[in-house]
């Protein structure tokens, strides 16, 4: 006597030994690891498993209705092992055209100006670093500063490359089509996971509040007297601030590399000031 | 399945996706198909092969495939060239007769 488990190989139920279960869950674990990074390895497995579930038909006959150890091993024997080549050669070519990774966006100090955002793009559409800088320089004349703005926001968020690698991925071979896709899709998804995790956030961030609340309610009530009842005073978030403006101070004394940031930033709240009031002065 | 000329196998497997192609150019056919018309030459293989050379060559584009009702058991995936493919396959041909060629040559 045997214990059989019920199983399911691409849609279809069939019932199998526990140890010609063990074997197949082994095989399919292999073929798995094989297929990884191969963007078609699910449709593959379920090829595979179709393929398994009609040899395993074919033992059986008519009047069997379960699949012995034997028959299973047998079955993947036929199978052969899943050769993992055609995908690694697939995922290797990806791989070697674009350099260590897929090409991005960086700012790079190794060749800046001033904190090497023009050098960044021109790197990054393949352009001379000159041009970019000079048409980075008619934009501002034409927006009246206004583009150095643009120009700081791209200073403080791009990131910037500090490693070779990085350096070499912000002029990587251009994306294939596919890949523009795979990414689109990838960030498509991961702004859902981020928009419903934010959601949740608030959520309780809300029932937080609102049972803080209630607390404070009843201490009131219990004790007599009022505690924090109005968030933060003047003095606290005063407070707060000096600690920010301090953090700030010690990031610029201590780590050099970050200055340019600053003198950027510095320089474009100047002029967006300048603009500023020569508006509301006409 | 066991072929005696193992020191062959990689002149085997490259020559694979040829094989394939040929097969599957001849008339749209089901993976078990291609299988059994190669089980009787030195090209025979198993799915654990076969499955993922037919997804990278659909990846490349040579082939493509349409589900199809069989008289027992699920539907079956039937494959066939496309006009990439049948390109492929005049191009390996001629290389491969120019290979041929080559190699009458240089021992003559």
């Amino acid at each position: 006597m045997n214990k059989v488990t019920t199983i399911s190989l691409a849609g279809n139920a069939y019932q199998v030994e526990e140890a010609g279960y063990e074997r197949l869950t082994t095989y399919l674990a292999d073929a798995r690891a094989a297929l990884a990074g191969n963007p078609d390895a699910e449709e593959i497995i379920r090829d595979l498993e179709a393929a398994i579930g009609e040899k395993l038909a074919r033992r059986m006959g008519p009047h069997a209705n379960v699949a012995s150890e034997a028959q299973v091993a047998e079955a993947l024997e036929e199978m052969g092992p899943v050769d993992p080549s055609a995908g690694a050669e697939r995922a290797a070519k990806a791989q070697g055209d674009a350099g260590a990774g897929p090409k991005r966006l960086y700012n790079l100090p190794s060749k800046a100006v001033v904190c090497g955002v023009c050098a960044g793009i021109a790197a990054y559409f393949d352009l001379d670093p000159t041009v970019v800088r000079l048409a980075f320089v008619a934009a501002t004349l034409l927006t009246g500063g206004g583009w150095i703005l643009f120009y700081a926001i791209m200073a403080v968020f791009v990131p910037y490359a500090k490693t070779p690698e990085e350096e070499a991925r912000a002029a990587g071979a251009p994306f294939t089509a596919e890949e523009v896709v795979a990414r689109a899709k990838e960030g498509w998804a991961q702004l859902k996971k981020s928009g419903a995790e934010w959601k949740r956030y608030a959520r309780e961030e809300k029932r937080r509040r609102r049972e803080e609340a209630l607390a404070w309610r009843r201490s009131d009530r219990d004790y007599g007297y009022r505690y924090y009842r109005h968030g933060p005073t003047f003095l606290e978030e005063l407070i707060q601030l000096a600690i920010v403006v301090a953090i700030l101070a010690a990031v610029y004394a201590f780590i050099p590399e970050t200055r340019g940031v600053y003198h950027a930033l510095g320089a474009d709240i100047q002029q967006a000031w300048a603009w500023l009031n020569a508006r509301v002065a006409r | 399945m066991e072929n005696a000329d193992d020191k062959f196998a990689p002149l085997r497997k490259g020559l694979l996706e040829f094989a394939t192609l040929k097969v599957i150019a001849k008339e749209s056919v089901y993976a078990a198909d291609i299988l059994a018309r190669l089980a009787s030459t030195e090209f025979a293989t198993q799915e654990g092969t076969l499955y993922p050379l037919l997804s990278k060559m659909r990846q490349d584009g040579l082939l493509d495939y349409e589900w199809q009702e069989s008289e027992a058991g699920p539907p079956r995936k039937y494959y066939r060239l496309t006009a990439k493919g049948r390109e492929r396959l005049a191009e390996t041909e001629r290389y491969w007769q120019r290979i041929i060629t080559t190699l009458r040559r240089i021992g003559a």
